[in-house]
């Protein structure tokens, strides 16, 4: 029996759509049949994911990139909005993400929001990859790259508790914004990050008040 | 006598006052030595004159006045001694011009002093009184006490003299009181006894009898503290005896002048006043209506004689006019009538007045008829006249005083004239210094504030330097996130989607899959050139060194546009702006605004040249303008160019200004990095 997947791929770079295509088409099953959509940007996306809603048959998996131009009223920045988005509009789509960041901040953060049926790191990605995976999260989800799981799997693994502004703190560190600058990006006040600091620095055993040594024992315990 | 040496006395004391004043210039010594020489009795007195006009011949070579002065005071004294009048009168009018010219007070009243005295002597009495009076206003300013009391004698008795009984009086009672604050020598207390009796004999004539007893008896007990007052005290009683005949009470004068009589020896001490007590005695008994004329008769006759013999014309005139009103009232009219001519004559010869008024009346009396008429007309006449001239010294005195007295106060007023310019002067001069102090403070806060308002603009080039550095830093940043975008999204993003899809073209051999992997590897190619452009990009560092370059250029433009000029800017590309000190950076800013302002203000000029060079680590700098050009010795104070050379020195620079009329100037610093 001929099976119709509907897909919804979101990609700026039509190059990596193109890619994904040829992989999936030059992979599928016999028995599938593969339906593509294809959207540049954040409004695209919002419109096909919208007509699917309503339409006898919505998508079965959405690829989502997180890097995108924003849609035009502002409400949609990056893909984790579409994401989010796509939860509510269309419950039964399985979402696939896809994306160059690899750092366990935003992973973290990313599943945690989303909590996506796959969730691939474009550069750990290959073709053969991408059709297992593709088949996994069809049948048996979730599926996640290695750079993903062994984030997950450190994060598990270490003694260490981080809450999520902890985490925020020092991923904005490891970004090379100044302490001084953190009250721009984090809803508290000076001395209540300083305070934080401190915890943190206590928490990695830091004895001096230098930040790089703290983002080291950080990015050794895979927290940023 | 007895005067005359307390002149010479104070002549002496002058003397030696003045001479503490002795230079020991080695001039003065020859005339230091001619003055002791003329004091030194062991000389004869014409050698001792010949020394001290010597002295005064060469006192005038040094033209030194008060050496002159003291030279001829000093020869004053020596004619004073030897009776030289005339001298001592001519001397002393030099030495009152001197004395005055020199403003020396003790030598003006010294000098006022003996010409007082040689006017008295001469009987003078008005010039006399003048020189006496300023002789005393002196020696009370001084505080001479004695020397005013001596001065005081002759002043009273001058005034006696003329009748001025009111004066004298006054004179007296002041003389007295200063003799208060005198020492009681023998001398002082023979000068208070002369003041008493004075008063007394005063009282006398004002007919203020019981006050002129009261005064005698004074005089008398200064008699009894003298050691040598039996004379003092003789001629007391004689006055007192006086005063009591006049009085009617002939029986207490009478005991008077017979106690005087009893005095041993004293025919052979006075004659003329023995004769004079005798004739005193003769009348009183008189007056006493005593029954026996011989013996009264006998006293006349002796006391005559005995005038008569030693020729006292005072004495002789007192006998002979109380014999003839004794005669006159025995009847015995033709002796009267003798003794009144005889009182007459030597009245008329010695000038004595009140005698001559009195003989006139006598006369009148006892011839009757046509020449008693003479004589009384005569008598009115001369009364007359006494009277208008005793009037006349009377106001002379008075106006010598009030003459004084005005001088006096016109001197206060100068005084006072003197002290208000002072004070004026005084004002004037604070205020002057105050005005000073003012502008010099004005002067140091204006360079202050010029000093903070260069540290401002120093401040404020380095701040803009700054935030040229900060938007240099911003911009590479900026430039490096650009760089990382167009990594990322860009050239990452075409790269994973080609390898992607030769990775799913890999598996098939198709033809189809061949034409679409030699698509893909088109597509690298593309790549590998947007990757050459964005190292391209990273290579050309797009900001190095154009901050100060910049803020040069706006400082130019800016400016250039306000003054309506027309600019050109040259910079070495080979200066390494961030190398170079912000000082020196500063200061080349601030040379050049300072340079384009100096050229819109004054060289009125089209376009400016600037240029940057460097050569062997020099940095110079060039500005160059078309404009009408200075004279460089002029402009050489202008503030401009003063600023100019104060802020390349700052930074070792060799300054050179070349300027020429109406071909423009050029300004060049050559700073050494």
């Amino acid at each position: 029996m001929q099976e119709t997947i509907r897909i919804l791929m979101t990609d700026d770079h039509p190059m990596i759509i193109e890619g994904y295509q040829n992989t999936l088409l030059s992979t599928k099953k016999e028995s599938q049949e593969i339906d593509i959509d294809i959207a540049n940007n954040c409004d695209e996306s919002v419109n096909y994911m919208d007509k699917a809603s309503n339409s006898d048959h919505p998508y079965d998996i959405l690829f989502l990139d997180i890097s995108l131009p924003p849609s035009k009223d502002g409400k949609m920045n990056s893909g984790e909005d579409l994401a989010k988005y796509a939860r509510s509009v269309l419950p039964e789509a399985k979402i696939i993400i896809l994306t160059m960041f690899n750092e366990p901040y935003r992973v973290q953060n990313i599943l945690k929001t989303i909590n996506p049926e796959g969730f691939l790191i474009k550069s750990d990605l290959t073709s053969s990859e991408l059709a297992s995976a593709f088949q996994a999260i069809l049948f048996r989800p979730p599926f996640y790259s290695g750079t993903v799981n062994s984030i997950i799997k450190k994060t598990i693994t270490s003694d260490i508790v981080v809450d999520s502004i902890n985490r925020k703190i020092l991923h904005l560190l490891a970004q090379g914004i100044k302490t001084k600058s953190l009250i721009d990006h984090i809803n508290l006040s000076m001395s209540a990050i300083e305070k934080r600091k401190k915890q943190l620095k206590i928490l990695f055993s830091v004895g001096d008040s230098n930040d790089e040594s703290l983002l080291v024992e950080a990015r050794k315990n895979g927290f940023i | 006598m007895f005067r005359f040496i307390s002149l010479i006395v104070c002549l002496v004391v002058g003397l030696n006052l003045s001479a503490q004043n002795t230079s020991d210039d080695t001039s003065l010594d020859s005339i230091q030595f001619l003055r002791t020489k003329s004091k030194n009795k062991n000389f004869e007195m014409s050698e001792r004159i010949i020394f001290a006009k010597r002295a005064v011949v060469l006192s005038k070579e040094t033209s030194v006045d008060s050496t002159i002065l003291k030279s001829q005071r000093n020869l004053a004294y020596l004619y004073l001694i030897t009776r030289d009048y005339e001298q001592f009168r001519d001397i002393n009018y030099k030495n009152i011009k001197l004395a005055y010219k020199l403003n020396d007070s003790i030598s003006m009243a010294i000098v006022n002093n003996s010409l007082g005295w040689y006017h008295y002597t001469e009987q003078q009495n008005d010039s006399a009184y003048q020189y006496f009076y300023k002789a005393t206003k002196l020696f009370s300013k001084l505080k001479k006490n004695q020397l005013l009391f001596e001065t005081l004698i002759n002043m009273a008795d001058i005034q006696e003299t003329e009748k001025d009984y009111i004066g004298s009086e006054a004179t007296a009672i002041r003389a007295i009181k200063l003799s208060k604050t005198l020492p009681e020598t023998e001398k002082n207390l023979n000068r208070l006894w002369i003041f008493y009796n004075l008063l007394g004999v005063i009282s006398g004539e004002l007919h203020l009898l019981d006050d002129a007893i009261d005064y005698h008896h004074k005089a008398l007990e200064i008699c009894n503290k003298m050691d040598n007052g039996l004379d003092n005290r003789l001629y007391s009683n004689n006055n007192m005896a006086f005063i009591y005949r006049k009085k009617e009470d002939y029986k207490k004068s009478l005991t008077l002048y017979e106690d005087v009589l009893k005095t041993n020896n004293l025919f052979n001490i006075d004659p003329p006043f023995y004769a004079l007590i005798l004739d005193n005695i003769a009348y009183t008994r008189f007056l006493l209506e005593d029954t026996k004329t011989d013996e009264i008769e006998h006293l006349f006759n002796r006391a005559y004689k005995i005038s008569d013999s030693v020729n006292d014309t005072s004495s002789l005139m007192a006998v002979s006019i109380d014999m003839s009103k004794y005669y006159r009232s025995k009847n015995q009219m033709d002796s009267a009538l003798y003794y009144a001519n005889k009182t007459y004559t030597i009245a008329k010869e010695t000038n004595t007045n009140n005698v001559i008024l009195e003989s006139l009346l006598l006369k009148s009396n006892l011839e009757g008829g046509e020449a008693a008429k003479k004589y009384l007309s005569e008598h009115i006449k001369l009364s007359d006249s006494l009277l208008n001239n005793e009037r006349a010294i009377r106001n002379k005195f008075a106006k010598i005083e009030f003459e004084t007295k005005e001088i006096e106060l016109q001197n206060e007023k100068i005084a006072k004239e003197k002290q208000q310019l002072m004070i004026f002067s005084g004002i004037l001069i604070i205020t002057l210094f105050l005005l000073y102090i003012i502008i010099t403070q004005r002067a140091k806060n204006k360079e202050l504030q010029f000093i903070q308002q260069q540290q401002e603009t120093n401040e404020e080039i380095y701040n803009l330097m700054l935030s040229q550095q900060d938007k240099i830093d911003e911009g590479r940043a900026q430039e490096k996130r650009r760089i990382s975008e167009e990594l990322h999204d860009g050239i990452l993003g075409r790269l994973f989607g080609t390898r992607l899809s030769l990775d799913s073209l890999n598996l098939s051999t198709k033809e189809e899959a061949i034409q679409t992997r030699s698509n893909y590897i088109n597509e690298l190619k593309s790549i590998e050139q947007d990757i050459r452009k964005v190292s391209h990009d990273l290579n050309t560092d797009f900001v190095s060194g154009s901050g100060y370059k910049d803020i040069i250029k706006t400082l130019i433009e800016t400016q250039t546009a306000a003054y309506e000029l027309k600019y050109s800017l040259e910079n070495d590309n080979d200066i390494n702006w961030d190398d170079i000190s912000n000082k020196t950076k500063i200061h080349f800013y601030r040379i050049i605004q300072e340079s384009l302002q100096n050229i819109y203000k004054h060289a009125n000029a089209n376009s400016v040249k600037i240029s940057f060079q460097i050569k062997n680590n020099v940095i110079c700098l060039m500005i160059i303008d078309d404009g009408s050009g200075f004279e460089l010795s002029k402009a050489r104070k202008g503030i401009g160019i003063k600023n100019i050379t104060s802020r390349a020195k700052e930074i070792k620079g060799e300054l050179e200004i070349k300027s020429e009329k109406d071909l423009g100037t050029s300004i060049s610093i050559k700073v050494p990095i």
